[in-house]
């Protein structure tokens, strides 16, 4: 049976360009849009992540710094890494301790336990400002996260100065 | 022609619209919960940062609370350090003056005499973060080894180990003075070396300091006022005011000559006295010079002039050497041992140490064992020390201090002397766990 198909209306060619048009347009632009949304919620949570982190380590370090016995630190290098990457203090409380880079980790280390503290370190530095005054120091960090397509989100935290107590 | 009737699309087809509407349903079921549990968990880490940070303020608001109040008169810290409980400083108050919640404070005396240690609890205005600090204070009452009110003129062999000079004016150093590189000299105005060992070069125009050595321009800390009344009372008291032609006791051989004024006092062989071990404070209201062996513990006061001449013979008990004597040697300090009296390393140093027994390189001069006076002097005047007497305790002088002699000062940072102020040192900070207790 032969249904008559006159009888059903169309499309003209004009809907149909606008059709293909729509078509054309969004899948050139909405993937590209797509593909943004994604990366931009990528490089949110990164960056999120990252001051959650840099937030979480600088406590620690603040912290246990605060309680160091001023004239007990020292500021040095473990091998093969950067200069200035390594903090070792004794606290009031006779606890030795000790924090270091090693490749991108930082490195808690609490008499022979080492605890990883982050994994995203891209540089590490501890310094004296002033050097009349070793009771101060400067922690400053940037850490570094993989994002999209081989490229990264840094976050650097500005040079916090911890006033040591003891 | 018949018009043929209008064919409406199948129904079915209205139905692609409804799967895309439950594609994109499904979609932001997915996405949604990820980003609300997501912000969520970013929310509550932001938040207890917040509390646990609030809650540190306000227990570092009440050490600090507790500090002005140790401070606000010397009655309050004997109080305090003779372990008394103060009212409000018991935990037996809850203070909210601070925003963001309140903290308690406790204040007791020790954990060693002389000390008082001072517990500050914080907690955010939700009750669900409390963190606690201790601090231990200590009424510091003399501050550096030579401290002067005036300038400091050092030309010849005296050192002070273990304590900064500090200075109201200038400290000018020379002869051998200059080519010493150890206490640190902290001046208001400026200081000065030798054209081969110099220190500030362009007066107050920065840089003041070398960041190890020597500081011009510098704030010199709060000072402590000294209670005379009650030292001279002591001195009243033990018979060693104005001392003229006390009789030294059977068979000491020194003498002590004032004369009918009383305004030069003469004093010769001060370790032939026979109290010179009783810990006693000597008061003259004028001048005094002394000469011959000198030697003696106590608390020597003159308000006018002193010149100590001759050499000494007191030998002291073990010294004590305070932690911050590293200080004092930045310029050269290395990990090796004996660069300084009691040095064991780099920005370390023992606990104790025996006069004489690193040396004379080490100690930068031949001190031998005995000193001329274990405590501490005050002059009013000024002060010219030649000879050999040596100090344990430390030396104030109002109206400036030269010395060609061979003198060396320890200074020793527990000295107790009668106060109208109080000027705390703190010697620890820790974080301890919150005590626990209803608020």
């Amino acid at each position: 049976m032969v249904k008559n198909l006159r009888g059903r209306a169309g499309y003209s060619v004009t809907e149909l360009m606008i059709v293909v048009a729509i078509i054309g347009i969004l899948a050139s632009v909405g993937g590209r849009i797509l593909l943004q949304v994604n990366r931009y919620f990528i490089m949110t949570s990164a960056r999120t992540d990252l001051q959650r982190e840099a937030r979480a380590l600088m406590y620690v370090i603040n912290r246990n710094l605060r309680q160091a016995q001023a004239s007990s630190i020292t500021i040095d290098r473990s091998a093969s890494q950067p200069f200035c990457t390594r903090i070792t203090f004794t606290k009031v409380q006779g606890t030795t301790m000790t924090f270091y880079q090693s490749g991108n980790s930082l490195v808690q280390l609490v008499g022979t336990k080492t605890r990883t503290l982050s994994k995203n370190v891209k540089y590490l530095a501890f310094t004296f400002p002033r050097s009349d005054d070793l009771s101060i120091v400067s922690v400053s960090v940037t850490l570094e996260k993989g994002i999209f397509q081989g490229r990264t989100k840094s976050l650097h935290m500005a040079s916090e100065k911890v006033r040591v107590m003891n | 022609m018949k018009k043929l009737p209008r064919v409406r699309p199948p129904s079915g087809r209205r139905g692609q619209v409804l799967a895309g509407v439950v594609m994109l349903a499904a979609l932001l079921l997915i996405i949604v919960p990820a980003m609300v549990y997501w912000v969520q968990q970013d929310m509550r880490s932001s938040v207890k940062d917040r509390k646990t940070t609030a809650a540190f303020n306000l227990a570092e608001a009440g050490i600090d609370r507790a500090y002005w109040k140790l401070k606000s008169s010397t009655s309050t810290w004997a109080e305090a350090r003779a372990g008394a409980a103060l009212t409000g400083y018991a935990f037996d108050q809850s203070y909210t003056d601070v925003a963001g919640g309140a903290y308690r404070i406790s204040v007791t005396s020790g954990p060693l005499p002389e000390q008082v240690t001072v517990i500050a609890e914080g907690r955010d205005d939700q009750k669900q973060q409390i963190r606690s600090v201790q601090a231990v204070y200590s009424n510091l009452a003399i501050p550096g080894a030579i401290i002067s009110g005036a300038g400091i003129n050092e030309s010849g062999s005296s050192i002070a180990h273990w304590g900064p000079m500090m200075a109201m004016n200038n400290i000018a150093l020379s002869g051998t003075a200059a080519n010493r590189y150890f206490p640190r000299k902290l001046s208001k105005q400026v200081v000065t070396g030798t054209g081969g060992n110099p220190r500030d070069t362009n007066g107050l125009t920065p840089p003041n300091t070398d960041n190890l050595e020597w500081w011009s321009n510098y704030d010199v800390p709060e000072l402590p006022v000294f209670d005379f009344a009650a030292l001279r009372s002591s001195a009243a008291a033990s018979g060693t005011l104005n001392c003229n032609g006390v009789a030294a006791g059977p068979g000491h051989s020194s003498t002590i000559t004032c004369g009918s004024s009383c305004v030069n006092c003469s004093v010769t062989n001060l370790f032939k006295d026979s109290r010179y071990n009783d810990n006693l404070v000597w008061y003259w209201d004028n001048n005094a010079s002394w000469s011959g062996i000198n030697g003696i513990k106590g608390t020597v006061i003159v308000r006018g002039n002193l010149s100590v001449a001759g050499g000494d013979s007191y030998i002291p008990a073990t010294m004590k050497v305070p932690a911050t004597a590293w200080q004092e040697y930045q310029k050269f300090d290395t990990a090796a041992s004996n660069e300084y009296p009691g040095d064991v390393g780099l920005h370390v140093s023992t606990n104790t140490y025996v006069l004489g027994s690193c040396g004379v390189t080490c100690e930068g001069s031949a001190s031998g064992s005995d000193l001329g006076l274990e405590g501490f002097m005050y002059v009013g005047g000024t002060i010219n020390m030649t000879g050999d007497s040596d100090v344990h305790g430390a030396i104030w002088v109002q109206s400036g201090w030269s010395g060609g002699g061979n003198v060396m000062v320890f200074y020793d940072d527990s000295l107790v002397l009668p106060q109208l102020n109080v000027t705390l040192q703190r010697l620890s900070w820790q974080e301890v766990s919150p005590r626990p207790g209803v608020w």
